[in-house]
């Protein structure tokens, strides 16, 4: 990028420094040696001028023309550095001559050229042919100091001129230069930082592909889930064998349900559906995981405090955040080491809060979760959190596990902070927020065999999905339910104003024409005692707000079972 | 010439030389004191004119002998012209005044002062030391020498005629030139040395 032979910039401002002072140097020498030489070339024309003169006027002195000593004498006062001039007889009597000056020319001494301050002084003997006749005396004015000094103004400002040229050019280079590299290192960030965009567009794109697949995979195993469960309910009490093939076609149905809502949860496209939660509970049963998926050489230990309040969390969330939290410590502590998950109730005040960002004083649930590892470099630690940002190999981490937990602990209205001490380990807490309502959700009903009961509830289901569509009416009708199927909103809403008896539309999310939210909302309008329970296995738009359902929103997660169904029936009806 | 007029008239020294010169014979009276002026001034400018006449080496004689002032016939300045040499030298030798009654060519003169002859007019003078190297001096004679004194203005003025000079071999220097009332210039270069 530089030149090779670049100066250390210290040694660059003493070489400017250094010239400049040369150029002055030698600009005050010339000076100096310019006036030397005027000195020398005044005093020289002086004394040919007085020479002159005296060759001049031998016959004159000689033969006392003084007719003729004044012309040549006056002749001088047109030169405007002369101050005065006498021409003196042999015997020092002066004969003619004129002064500008109060000083009269005198014969002072036989020095024949004196230079004082401002004049030169010159003596010159008038001879003829070797005989003395007399002696001009001649008086010249130099430039006084100032004009002498203005004289060598122009070139001293001009030199003056160069130097802070220099001087402002080696610091624009400077300035330049400094620019270029800040310039260099913000392309450079700028490209990590598209670098870092482009990553999260493709997961993004990813994420898209997966939660479309997992959509339309959803939708099928509805419909291989729900007849497998009907079929099971009507053959309770039939061919053992039957039943077997059956339930082993369920389990792996079950299974692969299990892996569509990872591939959601993958994708972010898996709602936060938060609830009073246990983390006492929550904990001790990840202990239990932990501890299998770690390996021996990891202890993994709890401590728990006594009268824990349940948090309002997502618990699900909550279990991939402390899962990627003990990854990470599993990776920091390749030889082995402990893994300490504490709770307790913490409370942060407000000039904690303060302190911090996005925080609200209040009541937590505080879970740290400490490991024995190497630790993270303080100049690192502001940055753990940043999306993709990992220390792991290529390959090996994908930079979105402290990304969640954060993404999570904020979305729940939670906080997080991280201590590390290299060599010697790291405590990740979370502060997840207190539960105002601690009574826990209603307990999914065990699901019931046999003949359900008539129960004079009228079902709409709305769904463009035949299987889904069909393994719902079937199992409402197994449920005792009446059921109306529509196959899209406007049927539905037909349906709708032509049978007062319903009271509860199931209509799924993601429609053609019209949405569910939209539909229910029309259908509300329609009939306000409508009670509504929506059916997706995709809540990317419509019923979602920032993540979370809307409060008096109820949802049966696609592949459902008959008895996941009935549940969620329950609770919609029991809701006031 | 308007700064001229405006100079201060320097009179003591205008008159400190000539009364100098002729101290002695303040006593003569009064009208007898211009007159002595006069010659006093005529016998300075005798050896004035040394230096800027050149004659030739010949003309000179060994570097011992002096350069000899003539006075020729009647003689009007008598021991002021003495007193006047004393001390002076022309080309290194000393000055010394010779007086004769008529001009002869083999006299031994650089200068010679014509004055008023018996038996020999100022003309027949003239004519003797024709092609001589001897700067004849004349005072307003009628027979012109190469250099004839008059009064000017009241003042000592001469006249030149550079062609008899030229005529001797003789040169004469053109700072005296410009500062006589005329000049008869020599008619060619060829007698130049």
């Amino acid at each position: 990028m530089s030149g090779p032979a670049r100066l250390p910039d210290r040694l660059r401002a003493l070489l400017i420094f250094a010239s400049a002072a040369i150029l002055i140097g030698a600009s005050l020498l010339v000076a100096l040696y310019a006036e030397g030489r005027y000195r020398t070339q005044a005093a020289q024309a002086a004394g040919v001028q007085a020479r002159v003169l005296a060759d001049t006027v031998t016959a004159a002195v000689s033969f006392g023309d003084r007719a003729a000593l004044r012309e040549y004498v006056d002749a001088l006062r047109d030169d405007v550095e002369v101050d005065a001039v006498g021409v003196f007889d042999e015997r020092g009597e002066l004969m003619a001559g004129f002064t500008r000056s109060v000083l009269a020319p005198r014969l002072k001494n036989t020095i024949s050229m004196k230079q004082h301050p401002g004049r030169i002084v010159v003596l010159a003997p008038v001879v003829e042919n070797g005989v003395r006749l007399g002696t001009v005396y001649l008086r010249n004015r130099t430039d006084p100091p100032l004009r002498r000094i203005t004289r060598y103004v122009a070139p001293g400002l001009l030199v003056l001129m160069a130097s802070l040229m220099l001087a402002v050019m080696t610091f624009d280079a400077r300035a330049l230069r400094r620019a270029n590299r800040d310039l260099l290192a913000q392309m450079a960030r700028r490209e990590s930082a598209e670098a870092a965009l482009r990553q999260s567009q493709k997961m993004e794109a990813i994420g898209r592909l997966t939660g479309g697949i997992a959509h339309d995979f959803n939708n099928m195993l509805a419909i291989v889930l729900g007849s497998l469960d009907l079929l099971l309910r009507r053959s309770a009490d039939g061919d053992p064998r039957t039943v077997r093939l059956a339930q082993q076609a369920m389990e792996g149905a079950n299974r692969a349900a299990a892996l569509t809502q990872r591939l959601l949860a993958f994708s972010r496209l898996a709602p936060l559906k938060p609830a009073a939660v246990d983390i006492a509970k929550a904990v001790n049963d990840m202990t239990e995981l932990l501890r299998r998926t770690l390996g021996e050489t990891i202890a993994v230990e709890t401590v728990s405090a006594g009268g824990l309040w349940r948090a309002h969390i997502d618990l699900s969330q909550l279990e991939t955040a402390i899962a990627n939290l003990a990854i990470n410590a599993r990776d920091s502590m390749p030889g082995g080491g402990k893994l300490t998950l504490e709770t307790s109730n913490t409370y942060l005040d407000r000039a904690y809060a303060d302190g911090e960002e996005e925080v609200a004083p209040g009541q937590y649930v505080m879970v740290a979760v400490t490991d024995t590892g190497c630790g993270i470099a303080p100049e690192i630690l502001g940055q753990v959190f940043e999306p993709f940002f990992t220390t792991k190999p290529a390959g090996v981490g994908t930079g979105l596990g402290l990304s969640q937990v954060h993404g999570f602990i904020k979305q729940s209205g939670g906080h997080v902070r991280i201590y590390s001490e290299i060599g010697h380990g790291t405590t990740v807490k979370l502060y997840l927020p207190r539960s105002t309502a601690e009574a826990e959700r209603p307990s999914i009903a065990a699901a019931r065999s046999g003949a359900p009961a008539r129960r004079e509830v009228t079902v709409l289901v709305v769904e463009d999905e035949a299987g889904v569509r069909e393994f719902a009416a079937e199992a409402l009708m197994e449920l005792g339910y009446d059921v109306l199927a529509a196959d899209g909103p406007h049927v539905g809403m037909e349906l709708l104003g032509a049978h007062p008896e319903i009271s509860v539309l199931l209509t799924d999310v993601v429609m053609p024409q019209v949405n569910g939210r939209v539909l229910a909302q029309q259908a509300l309008r329609l009939r306000p005692s409508l009670r509504v329970l929506f059916m997706t296995g995709y809540t990317r738009n419509a019923i979602v707000h920032n993540g979370v359902l809307d409060a008096d929103t109820h949802l049966v997660s696609k592949p459902f079972t008959v008895a996941q169904l009935e549940a969620e029936l329950d609770a919609v009806l029991a809701a006031t | 010439m308007g700064p001229r007029s405006r100079r201060r008239p320097n009179t003591r020294g205008r008159l400190r030389a000539p009364l100098l010169a002729c101290a002695g014979l303040f006593i003569a009276g009064a009208a007898r004191g211009q007159e002595s002026l006069e010659i006093a001034v005529k016998a300075a400018y005798l050896y004035k004119f040394a230096p800027f006449v050149g004659w030739p080496a010949a003309a000179l004689g060994g570097p011992a002998d002096p350069f000899a002032i003539c006075v020729v016939g009647a003689d009007p300045f008598g021991a002021v012209l003495d007193r006047a040499v004393a001390g002076q030298q022309v080309a290194g030798r000393p000055i010394v005044v010779r007086r004769f009654a008529q001009a002869a060519r083999a006299q031994p003169c650089q200068i010679a002062y014509l004055g008023v002859a018996r038996g020999q007019s100022g003309k027949e003078a003239l004519r003797v030391l024709r092609g001589a190297p001897v700067l004849t001096v004349t005072d307003a004679s009628a027979a012109r020498g190469m250099i004839d004194l008059v009064i000017s203005e009241g003042r000592v003025r001469f006249r030149i005629d550079d062609a008899a000079a030229a005529d001797s071999g003789l040169t004469i220097s053109s700072k005296l030139l410009s500062l006589a009332l005329s000049v008869t210039p020599r008619k060619a270069q060829t007698g130049q040395p």
